[in-house]
């Protein structure tokens, strides 16, 4: 029987018996007699199930920065972007801002040029709890970009060497997987490459863009995704609250206070939570402090929560309130 | 990056130390004794390579 279109109606494969599609000589979908579906390879679907291991990857939370513009200092540590990415250059300091999309695509994330770069990479590290499992499998990589300057763009894939434990700039502790380029336009266009993640790569994994002299012009980056297989499916979107609080686990911003009555010399503190629990105990920075009558002042933070503590200055009512962050990044 | 960085204690709990307080890009933070926090991972890499110093809680 020669290949061709077969245009019918119903298909019935009889009483008792599964119907079986077959492609290359095997079966790809098979519909057993309780109407199950079970299928051979990946199924590409339009719909969400939780399938990417990129946490905001299509840029929509933004908590440091609210939309606001920042700037990548050339030769400093990495700095934390749109939630979850972030960036680092060379040869001079960059602008990076997250930036409507178009129709569909409300937000990405998107670099200006500028004098003397030499280079700029935005990046993501997974934790090892959400990608463990694509160790020893081809995962697919995609993303979204467009940069009205240059036409490459590289990818790189590493793992951490210790779970979570990616080191720093200066001295990173990671291996790499592999890298390649996409040749890219000013036209908004999405790529997508199948990697091999090695059997040892249950510790983490980081994925970073780059691109050189960006000396002019804005490189553009959205809709980030990676999954297990090796088809790229469409974007995987997500609740807003729900991604949200998949960033909280590792960032997150609020108000904190305590206040009452306190004897000269003595401990007072109180406890409050975080909204989600984090990846672990965060670092804490406060800003906008009000205070009276405490010394010693300290936020001890935890997973879960934080205490705020401070040392009576005398017996009288005391107070300490103002904004925090909280910073569990890996 | 890491400056000032100070061992502080929490008097009420009797942990000793509770953190450190340093000054990340400036800003006075408060970071845990964690080996998981890489602000914490990142101030002992510094220690032990002698670039940093963290005065004892109280000093």
């Amino acid at each position: 029987m020669s290949a061709g279109t077969l245009v019918v109606g119903t298909i019935n494969s009889g009483a008792s018996a599964p119907l079986v599609l077959e492609s290359n000589n095997a079966a790809a979908l098979t519909l057993d007699t309780s109407q199950n579906a079970t299928f051979a390879g990946t199924a590409a679907m339009s719909s969400s199930f939780k399938r990417n291991r990129i946490i905001n990857g299509n840029c929509a939370v933004d908590q440091r920065n609210a939309g606001a513009a920042q700037t990548i200092t050339a030769g400093a540590a990495l700095a934390y972007t749109v939630d979850r990415f972030y960036a680092y250059c060379t040869g001079a300091n960059v602008t990076g801002q997250q930036v409507a999309g178009a129709t569909a695509n409300q937000y990405r994330y998107q670099f200006t040029g500028a004098a003397s770069v030499t280079a700029i990479n935005f990046a993501q590290r997974i934790e090892a709890l959400n990608c463990a499992d694509l160790a020893g499998t081809t995962a697919t990589f995609s993303v979204d970009m467009a940069n009205s300057l240059l036409t490459t763009v590289t990818w790189t894939a590493y793992y951490a060497n210790t779970t979570n434990t990616f080191g720093t700039l200066a001295s990173p502790t990671v291996t790499s997987i592999s890298t390649g380029t996409f040749t890219v336009s000013s036209t908004v266009t999405r790529y997508n490459v199948q990697i091999a993640i090695p059997s040892a790569a249950t510790t983490g994994l980081q994925i970073v863009l780059s691109v050189g002299a960006q000396t002019s012009g804005t490189w553009t980056i959205g809709n980030v995704q990676l999954e297990a297989g090796s088809i790229a499916t469409p974007y995987e979107r997500q609740i807003y609250s729900d991604q949200l609080a998949q960033c909280q686990r590792y960032y997150q911003a609020g108000k904190f206070g305590q206040g009452g009555y306190i004897l000269s010399s003595t401990a007072m503190f109180y406890q409050q939570s975080f909204a989600v629990e984090m990846r672990t105990a965060p670092s804490m920075a406060t800003s906008s402090v009000s205070s009276t009558n405490l010394n010693t002042l300290a936020l001890n933070p935890y997973s879960g929560q934080f205490q705020i503590y401070g040392v009576g200055a005398s017996t009288a009512g005391a107070y300490y309130y103002g904004n925090f962050t909280a910073t569990a990044e890996l | 990056m890491y400056t000032n960085a100070q061992y502080y204690n929490n008097t009420l709990t009797g942990q000793s130390p509770a953190g450190i307080r340093c000054d990340i890009n400036g800003v006075t933070s408060f970071v845990p004794i964690d080996p998981a926090n890489t602000d914490y991972q990142n101030i002992m890499q510094l220690v032990d390579e002698g670039k940093l110093t963290i005065a004892p809680a109280g000093a």
